[in-house]
C-alpha cells in the first residue's frame, strides 16, 4: 500500500525540485527557497514513511527472514565501500576490522544484518563530528552459549547521557527533542535495528559516555527459526504461550506492558500518533543533557535502507490501519492472525477484556476483531465499558463469534459494532471480505477527506437510504451503518453549531416510542432525538411495541411508528393502541417509506396522527415532533 | 413475476395504430393515471404498456384510449381493471430450479455467518417463490432466523399471497421444480389439501411479511442481505430499471446478494458495475463496492 502513498508524494518531489530549478527564471529567491523547503520536506517525509512502513511490517510480524550463509569478511567489505567516501566528507578516521577468532560464516539474513550496520553506522557519522568511526567484526556467544558474531560499531561522536540509553531504542524517542531537527533523519533507525536484532535470535546494545563517544554492540548467531518469539513470550508473566508463529511482538509486548506498547505503536501511525509520542517539541524541557543527543535515524546523506528515496522496491502504502484481535482462545487468536496477516495493517492480538480497554485507553486503534465470549468479561460488557468511554467513536468493530444471537442481542451490539459474524465454514472469508472493503473504505475516505465527511453528513441527513435516482452521495455508495451513525450524528442539528438543543428546549427529556425494524433508520433517529436530549424507548415490531406501551407507567409522550414490520405491522398496532382510552391522545407519527396518497391517508385512517416519509429528515422530524409536543395538546392529555 | 396479457394481443384498430396521436393518448393515459391514483406506468416499457392498453380498450367497449380515461377516471371499478392489467400474475414454485439450486449452494453458506437474515422478495406476486424461499431457507436450518419481507405493487395478489393457497392441479410440476432445485427433505411436507386446493402449512407463513410496496415511487424500507426481484425489470424501461437498481442497491447490506430473473441483466446500468455475477448466466449478483 506504499504505493499510493508514494505517488503523490513523488510528484510533490518531482515538480518541486522542477520549481527549485526557476528554469524560467521567473521565480524570486524566496519563492526557490519555498521550493527547495517543499523538496526537502518530502524527502524527509519519505524517509520517514519508510522508515515507519518497515517498522510496521517487522513488528507485525510479517518481515520474513531469508536465512543463508554470510560470509563477513563480505560483509565487512561492503561497509568499507558504503562508508568510505562519506568519512572522507566528513575527514574522520574510518576503520573495519576483523578480529582473529571471529567466524568465517553464520547463517542469517543477509539483507537484514546489513540494514542494521547501515543504521548504526549512519547514527556513528551524523553524531560524530571529529575523530574515529570503527566497525569490529569479532566472535561472541548466544545468551544460551551458541556461537556468534559480534558487531561493534564505535565512535568518538557527542554520545548519550546514561538516562536516556534505553529511550534511543523506542520509536520516536530520541534523547532530546533538537535532535532529529539538528541531526536530521527520522530517529527510527535504532528501533529498527533492535526489532530486527530480536527477530534474528540476536540484541543490540549500547555503552555510551557523553562527549567522548558510543560503542553499539550487534550480536548476531546462527538463525534458528522464529522459535526466539516463544521463549520471548513465555518468558513473560501472565501472558500465554501462544504456539503460532505469527504473533508479533508488538502482541506480546502489548498484552505485557500497555503504556510502553503505546510508544512502540506510536511509530506505526503518524496520523493518530499523539504528539507527545512523535513531536520533539514535546520532549520534557531542556536540561544539561541537551546537547548530548542520542543518535537518531539514518540520514538521507548515507546509503541506508528506508532513508534514501526510491530505495526500496515500490510497495504500497498509505497510513496503516491499526487493528486490535480480543479472543481468548490461543488457537483462535493465532489462527485469525494468520487469515488477517496478509492485509495491511498492524494487528495485535490481546486475550482478555481488561488487555484490550487499557490498549484502547492508551492508544487509538482503526478496528477490532471481538469474540463474545472472553475470559474475565463478555464482548457485550467490553463495548458497553468502551462506549462509555468514548472509545468506540472511532473504531470500527467487527464481532466474530461462534456464538448464536437473539434479536436482542444482536440490536445491542449493532449500536456499536459494524459487522457481526457468526462462526462457520464461510465466515473467515466473510471477515477477510469485510475487512478489506473496510480498509478500501477508509482509503477512499481519506483521499477524499473533508469533502466527502460533508457529503456524508448531508446523505446522512435524509437517512441515507434511496432517495430515488437523485440521491446516492458518498454515505450511501459506502452502504455502511457505521458511517451511517458517524455521519448522521454529523449531520444532524446540534454539531454544526447552527442548531443545538436550546432550540428546542421543550423536547429535553420527553419520550419517544420508536417501533421500527429497520436499524438504519433505528440508530439515525435515535441519535437526532438524543442530541435534543430526548429519550428514545425502541421496539422492533408492533407486538413488542404494544407490550412495552402497556408495561410503561406514564407512557410515551409520541410514538414514532414505521409501517412495514413483521408480526405485526403499523397500521394494526396503530389500531390497537387506539383501541386503549389511555391512548388516544397519543401522538403517532407514521414512518412511512411509499409515496401513494392511499398510503398515507391508510395511516390516518387506521389512527396516526400525522405522517412523514423515509427516510427521514431531521429537521422536518424534529419540527413535526415539535408540533405534536406543543403544550396545549400535551395539556389535554 | 411475469405479467401475461390475457387474450389481449390484439393488434390495436388501424385507425390509431401507432401514430403520434396514439402515443398522446397513452401518455395522457398514464399521466391521468398516476395523477389520479398514484400508480406510476409511465416508465413501463412501452410496447407492453400498449398492448395491455389496447386490451382494455376492446374488453371495456370503448373506442378510444381517450374514452378509456374517461372511464377510469369515473368508474373505480374500471380503474381497477386496467390497474390490474398491469399487473396480472403468472408464477410458480422453485421456478427456474437452476437458480433456487445455486442459491443454496452459493448464498446459503454466507447467510449462515450474518446472526439474522432480512430478505426482500420485491414483486413477490401470489407468493409462490417465496413460499419456495421459506421451504429452502427451513430446510438449510436458517428460517427461524430470517424475515421474508414480500411486496408487490398490488395489494390483490398479496391477499392471494398471504392466504398461502394454491390450485392442486400445479403441484406435481412445484414438486418436481422442488426436485431438480436441490430440495432435500420430501416437498409433501409443506402443504396439506383442503378442499381441492393446497395450503402451504402455517410453520413457512410465520416469517414472511407481506405489504404492498411500490417499486416505482416508494423508498427502501429496511437493509437486506437478499433481494429477489425476477420478472420485473423486463417491464421496467432503461430508466426505471436503473432507479430500481439504485433503490436495491441501497437497500442491500455490502456483499447481500440480488436475484433477477433469467432474461434480465445488470450489464450496462450504471450501477451494473457494483455487483459481481455469482455462477455464470445465473442471474445471481453480489453487491461489492
Amino acid at each position: 500500500m506504499s504505493h499510493e502513498l508514494r505517488t503523490p508524494l513523488n510528484s510533490m518531489l518531482i515538480l518541486s525540485r522542477l520549481l527549485a530549478a526557476n528554469s524560467e527564471g521567473n521565480l524570486t529567491d524566496k519563492q526557490v527557497e519555498f521550493a527547495r523547503t517543499i523538496h526537502q520536506s518530502g524527502s524527509d517525509l519519505l524517509a520517514l514513511i519508510n522508515d515507519i512502513l518497515d517498522l510496521a511490517k517487522i513488528e507485525s510480524g510479517n518481515m520474513e527472514v531469508e536465512p543463508g550463509p554470510v560470509v563477513l569478511a563480505e560483509l565487512a567489505e561492503f561497509v568499507e565501500r558504503a562508508f568510505r567516501p562519506l568519512a572522507a566528507e566528513k575527514r574522520l578516521d574510518f576503520e573495519v576490522t576483523v578480529r582473529e577468532g571471529a567466524p568465517e560464516t553464520i547463517v542469517t539474513d543477509e539483507i537484514r544484518v546489513k540494514q542494521v550496520l547501515k543504521n548504526l553506522l549512519s547514527n556513528a557519522f551524523k553524531f560524530t563530528h571529529e575523530g574515529r568511526v570503527a566497525l569490529e567484526i569479532d566472535a561472541g556467544t548466544l545468551e544460551d552459549g551458541r556461537r556468534a558474531a559480534v558487531f561493534r560499531v564505535i565512535d568518538t561522536g557527542i554520545g548519550i547521557a546514561k538516562e536516556h540509553q534505553e529511550h534511543i531504542f523506542e520509536a520516536f524517542k530520541q534523547a532530546d527533542g533538537t535532535t532529529s531537527r539538528k541531526y536530521g533523519g527520522t530517529g527510527l533507525g535504532l528501533s529498527i535495528s533492535r526489532e530486527i536484532a530480536e527477530r534474528l535470535g540476536g540484541r543490540i546494545g549500547v555503552e555510551s559516555e557523553e562527549g567522548k563517544g558510543s560503542t553499539f554492540t550487534f550480536v548476531v548467531g546462527d538463525y534458528s527459526g522464529p522459535a526466539a518469539d516463544d521463549a520471548f513470550a513465555s518468558a513473560l508473566p501472565g501472558l500465554p504461550a501462544d504456539p503460532v508463529p505469527a504473533v508479533p511482538s508488538s502482541a506480546v509486548s502489548a498484552s505485557a506492558a500497555p503504556s510502553s506498547a503505546a510508544l512502540s505503536f506510536a511509530a506505526l501511525s503518524p496520523g493518530a500518533t499523539p504528539p507527545d509520542a512523535v513531536s520533539p517539541d514535546a520532549t520534557p524541557p531542556a536540561d544539561a543533557s541537551l546537547d548530548a543527543p542520542s543518535p537518531g535515524g539514518p540520514s538521507p546523506a548515507v546509503p541506508s535502507s528506508g532513508a534514501v528515496p526510491g530505495a526500496r522496491p515500490p510497495g504500497a502504502d498509505e497510513r496503516i490501519k491499526k487493528l486490535l484481535i480480543v479472543d481468548d482462545d490461543d488457537r483462535q487468536r493465532g489462527s485469525l492472525m494468520e487469515l488477517i496477516g496478509g492485509l495491511d495493517v498492524v494487528i495485535t492480538a490481546v486475550s482478555s477484556g481488561a488487555e484490550a480497554l487499557e490498549l484502547l485507553k492508551v492508544d487509538h486503534y482503526d478496528c477490532m476483531v471481538l469474540d463474545l465470549g472472553l475470559g474475565d468479561t463478555t464482548g457485550f460488557e467490553l463495548m458497553e465499558e468502551l462506549k462509555e468511554r468514548g472509545l468506540l467513536d472511532r473504531l470500527r468493530v467487527f464481532v466474530y463469534t461462534g456464538r448464536e444471537l437473539d434479536s436482542r442481542e444482536e440490536m445491542r451490539l449493532r449500536k456499536s459494532a459494524h459487522t457481526i459474524i457468526i462462526k462457520d465454514e464461510r465466515a473467515p472469508e466473510r471477515l477477510l471480505e469485510e475487512l478489506r472493503a473496510y480498509l478500501a473504505e477508509a482509503a477512499a475516505g481519506a483521499e477524499t477527506g473533508a469533502a466527502a465527511g460533508a457529503a456524508a453528513g448531508t446523505e446522512a441527513a435524509t437517512g441515507s437510504e434511496a432517495g430515488g435516482a437523485d440521491s446516492g452521495g458518498a454515505a450511501s455508495r459506502r452502504g455502511e451503518r457505521g458511517a451511517r451513525a458517524d455521519a448522521a450524528k454529523e449531520g444532524a442539528p446540534g454539531t454544526d453549531g447552527s442548531r443545538t438543543d436550546a432550540d428546542a428546549p421543550q423536547l429535553a427529556g420527553k419520550s419517544v416510542l420508536l417501533i421500527d425494524d429497520d436499524v438504519r433508520n433505528v440508530f439515525a433517529i435515535s441519535n437526532i432525538l438524543e442530541m435534543y436530549g430526548m429519550q428514545v424507548i425502541y421496539a422492533e415490531n408492533g407486538m413488542e411495541g404494544l407490550d412495552i406501551l402497556r408495561s410503561m407507567e406514564d407512557g410515551p409522550h409520541l410514538v414514532l411508528m414505521d409501517i412495514m414490520m413483521p408480526v405485526m405491522d403499523g397500521y394494526e398496532t396503530i389500531r390497537e393502541i387506539r383501541a386503549n382510552p389511555r391512548f388516544r391522545d397519543l401522538p403517532i407519527i407514521a414512518l412511512t417509506a411509499k409515496a401513494m396518497k392511499e398510503d398515507r391517508e391508510k395511516c390516518l385512517e387506521a389512527g396516526a396522527s400525522d405522517y412523514i416519509a423515509k427516510p427521514v429528515d431531521p429537521d422536518q422530524l424534529i419540527s413535526l415532533i415539535q408540533v405534536w409536543l406543543c403544550p396545549d395538546r400535551e395539556n389535554r392529555r | 413475476m411475469d405479467r401475461h396479457y390475457g387474450n389481449g394481443d390484439r393488434k390495436p384498430a388501424a385507425a390509431s395504430g401507432g401514430g403520434p396521436l396514439e402515443r398522446l393518448e397513452i401518455e395522457l393515459l398514464l399521466q391521468g393515471l398516476y395523477a389520479w391514483c398514484g400508480y406510476d406506468f409511465r416508465n413501463y416499457s412501452y410496447s407492453s404498456v400498449r398492448r395491455r392498453i389496447w386490451n382494455r380498450v376492446h374488453r371495456e367497449n370503448v373506442s378510444t384510449i381517450t374514452g378509456l380515461l374517461d372511464k377510469v377516471l369515473h368508474d373505480p371499478a374500471c380503474l381497477k381493471r386496467l390497474i390490474a392489467d398491469f399487473s396480472i400474475h403468472v408464477t410458480e414454485m422453485f421456478r427456474d430450479p437452476e437458480f433456487f439450486r445455486l442459491f443454496r449452494e452459493e448464498v446459503v453458506p454466507v447467510l449462515r455467518t450474518y446472526p439474522s437474515i432480512r430478505i426482500w422478495h420485491a414483486g413477490c406476486s401470489t407468493g409462490e417463490e417465496v413460499y419456495s424461499m421459506a421451504i429452502l431457507l427451513h430446510e438449510e436450518g436458517l428460517y427461524e432466523r430470517a424475515k421474508i419481507y414480500a411486496t408487490d405493487i398490488s395489494a390483490d395478489v398479496l391477499v392471494t399471497a398471504k392466504a398461502g393457497m394454491f390450485p392442486l392441479e400445479k403441484m406435481r410440476k412445484y414438486t418436481v421444480n422442488y426436485q431438480r432445485a436441490g430440495g432435500t427433505g420430501e416437498f409433501s411436507n409443506y402443504y396439506q389439501v383442503e378442499n381441492g386446493r393446497v395450503r402451504i402449512k402455517p410453520f413457512l407463513v410465520r416469517n414472511i411479511v407481506f405489504a404492498q410496496h411500490n417499486l416505482v415511487t416508494d423508498r427502501s424500507f429496511n437493509e437486506f442481505h437478499v433481494i429477489l426481484c425476477r420478472n420485473v425489470f423486463i417491464y421496467f424501461n432503461r430508466e426505471l430499471q436503473e432507479r430500481v437498481l439504485r433503490l436495491f442497491y441501497d437497500s442491500l447490506v455490502m456483499f447481500g446478494h440480488l436475484g433477477l430473473g433469467d432474461k434480465e441483466t445488470l450489464e450496462y446500468l450504471p450501477l451494473g458495475d457494483r455487483f459481481e455475477e455469482v455462477g455464470k448466466g445465473r442471474k445471481l449478483y453480489r453487491k461489492i463496492r
